[in-house]
């Protein structure tokens, strides 16, 4: 459902030029659950934003679902985030001014959706992360875990055919962090695609497929490296 | 983002909301009242005085020497200024000059009922030619008999019995009604006069022209002296050269123990009494570019920090879906809502000001409904492209940013 040929993204300074990532060549199949990890600066971030439609890049060609993207405009570019990609953010990235049932309103919005078809997605996503009777609270009301699980009630709403997890229990507890990645694993149970980015391998150890990123460049690693490379 | 939404986000928001809205709420209201005044000033300026403006001089003469005998003097001043080659007629004025008033109050009455409230009216006090000289058209009844001329002493209390009224004052006073034949209360004094004549509209009157009675006036046959004023009105040829001025005021000095103070022609007054309000006009036009000036920076200062400080939800929304174009169109819509509620609350505010001004400052300024919507409109699309230069800025703001930590 996903597929990246030799993806390259450099940022320019007058004084420098970094290859944030150099000839990357990747592909998620439907239903994978995929832990991106490595250490900071190794363009962990940069490649969710390419793969997120968050960022353009300057060489290759990535498919989303059928769909070359690197010839869209921002207008499409933008209805393929909004219909085809959940995001779920280590910051949770929640509108402060807006309460629960808002927050997860809006992207429905872009979407063109009945206020009434809106309303069952909100009742029916906050209900599945547990937060059904507080759709009226604001996101300063609630935990960071609480936070987390507005967020992924967010991007489960919107239907997406792929989940894409930056750090999703990187600001939270370890009580907390185990109860969102328990979450997200039931949603990929349930047939959703997720990739999930995170410097932290023991966590990574819970995906089907674990990938590294080191210096811009992507390999594919196996449970014994990881284990390797945690202890 | 749909209403609900942006409504929500202002209400949050309400401070920086709040100041938005009154910055263009100040600036409707000032806007909208130099319109009115400017409006108001250059209307005047377009409604037509009927006079020969430059062929009647006003001469305003002053007398300090107490042993002269104003009876001869103003006799022997008509004499010669009449010996003039380029004067036609002349008359002693002993009210008022054309668009010159220069004793107190000149208002007519119906009745001697003390209840009743005078019109303002521009009261000429003249000589035999004086019909002449301000170029009457009579238009209904007769001109002044001779006889029904009165010169005398202001200390002699001698009357005329009978007056013309123009036009615009018979129709004021008498409606439909012939005003032939009626009589009218003139000054303070309310002393009765029968009208005899009815002569076609000329703006004559400056207190009259000030409250906006453009062409009431009555013209009596009398003309009293005894204070130090003594002033003339005079008639000259058509295309007469300003030298006329001076030989006017030479002619005056030949007779000893007074002052020229001043001989102008008619449209030189007329002038004068504009410059007063053109001055407001073009005062009020001025805080108008300044309000103008401060409220498009004071948008973008404020709309730029607005967005600064939501630069991350505005990335959030970026990320979830929004196109450069939706989030332009929120944002436009957001700053669209407080111009209105803004335009809304200084037209409340204008409305009030105008008030203040017309009958306090007797500025002439009336609302204009369709101006005062031109006033809305322009501030309206003022604001809107003053908000466009930051929130095309916002709208560039990139999806990426929510990865930022």
């Amino acid at each position: 459902m996903l597929r990246m040929k030799n993806i390259s993204k450099i940022y320019r300074t007058e004084l420098v030029e970094t290859h944030a990532l150099s000839d990357v060549n990747f592909t998620v199949e439907e239903g994978e659950f995929i832990a991106v990890t490595g250490p900071s600066g190794s363009g962990k971030t940069t490649f969710l934003n390419i793969t997120g439609l968050l960022e353009s890049f300057e060489q290759g060609s990535y498919e989303l679902d059928g769909e070359d993207v690197s010839t869209l405009g921002d207008k499409q570019l933008s209805r393929l985030r909004n219909e085809k990609i959940g995001f779920i953010f280590q910051g949770f990235n929640l509108i402060s001014d807006l309460n629960l049932y808002d927050n997860i309103e809006v992207p429905l919005i872009f979407r063109g959706l009945s206020a009434q078809a809106r309303k069952k997605r909100i009742e029916d996503s906050l209900e599945l992360v547990g937060l059904g009777g507080r759709a009226s609270h604001f996101p300063a009301q609630l935990s960071g875990g609480q936070q987390q699980r507005v967020a992924i009630a967010r991007a489960l709403a919107g239907q997406p055919r792929f989940l894409l997890a930056d750090e999703p229990t990187g600001n939270l507890d370890t009580m907390m962090a185990r109860q969102v990645m328990d979450l997200l694993e039931e949603i990929n149970r349930q047939g959703t695609t997720l990739l999930m980015v995170t410097h932290d391998n023991e966590l990574a150890q819970r995906a089907h497929r674990n990938i590294q990123i080191l210096d811009g460049q992507l390999r594919d690693i196996n449970k014994n490296e990881l284990v390797e490379l945690i202890s | 983002m749909s209403l609900k939404h942006i409504l929500k986000i202002i209400v949050k928001h309400r401070n920086i909301s709040l100041m938005i809205l009154i910055q263009i709420a100040i600036a409707v209201t000032i806007v909208g009242n130099a319109s009115f005044i400017s409006y108001g000033t250059l209307k005047n300026w377009l409604i037509p005085s009927h006079l020969d403006e430059y062929e009647i001089l006003n001469v305003y003469t002053k007398v300090f020497d107490n042993q002269v005998d104003k009876s001869a003097l103003i006799q022997r001043d008509l004499s010669n200024l009449s010996a003039l080659p380029e004067v036609t007629q002349v008359t002693y004025a002993s009210n008022e000059l054309v668009l010159a008033t220069v004793s107190g109050s000149n208002q007519v009455y119906k009745t001697t009922d003390q209840e009743e409230a005078g019109i303002e009216n521009a009261q000429f006090d003249i000589t035999s030619e004086g019909v002449a000289t301000l170029g009457l058209t009579i238009t209904q009844g007769r001109d002044f008999y001779p006889n029904e001329f009165v010169f005398a002493g202001s200390d002699q209390s001698r009357f005329a019995s009978v007056a013309m009224i123009s036009e615009a004052l018979a129709k004021s006073l008498f409606g439909e009604q012939s005003a032939l034949g009626q009589t009218v209360y003139l000054q303070r004094a309310r002393l009765p006069y029968r009208v005899v004549g009815v002569y076609a509209n000329k703006m004559l009157g400056e207190s009259a022209v000030y409250e906006q009675h453009w062409y009431h006036s009555t013209i009596v046959p009398q003309a009293h002296f005894g204070n130090t004023d003594i002033n003339y009105l005079l008639r000259v040829k058509k295309g007469t050269a300003e030298a006329i001025l001076k030989d006017v005021e030479d002619t005056l000095y030949q007779q000893g123990g007074r002052i020229v103070e001043r001989v102008e022609f008619a449209a030189r007054a007329k002038k004068r009494l504009w410059d007063g309000r053109s001055t407001f006009a073009f005062i009020m036009i001025g805080i108008s570019v300044i309000a103008v000036a401060v409220t498009t920076f004071g948008i973008i200062g404020l709309v730029s920090f607005s967005v600064s400080i939501r630069k991350k939800d505005i990335g959030i929304l970026r990320a979830l879906g929004a196109s450069q174009s939706t989030v332009l169109k929120t944002l436009l819509i957001e700053n669209a809502l407080l111009a209105m509620a803004g335009i809304l609350l200084g037209s409340f505010a204008a409305l009030w000001l105008n008030n203040y001004f017309v009958t306090h400052l007797r500025a002439q300024g009336l609302v204009e409904p369709w101006l005062a919507v031109l006033v809305a409109i322009s501030v309206w699309l003022l604001s809107a492209v003053a908000v466009y230069i930051p929130v095309r800025k916002a709208a560039k703001i990139a999806p990426a940013r929510v990865t930022k930590t």
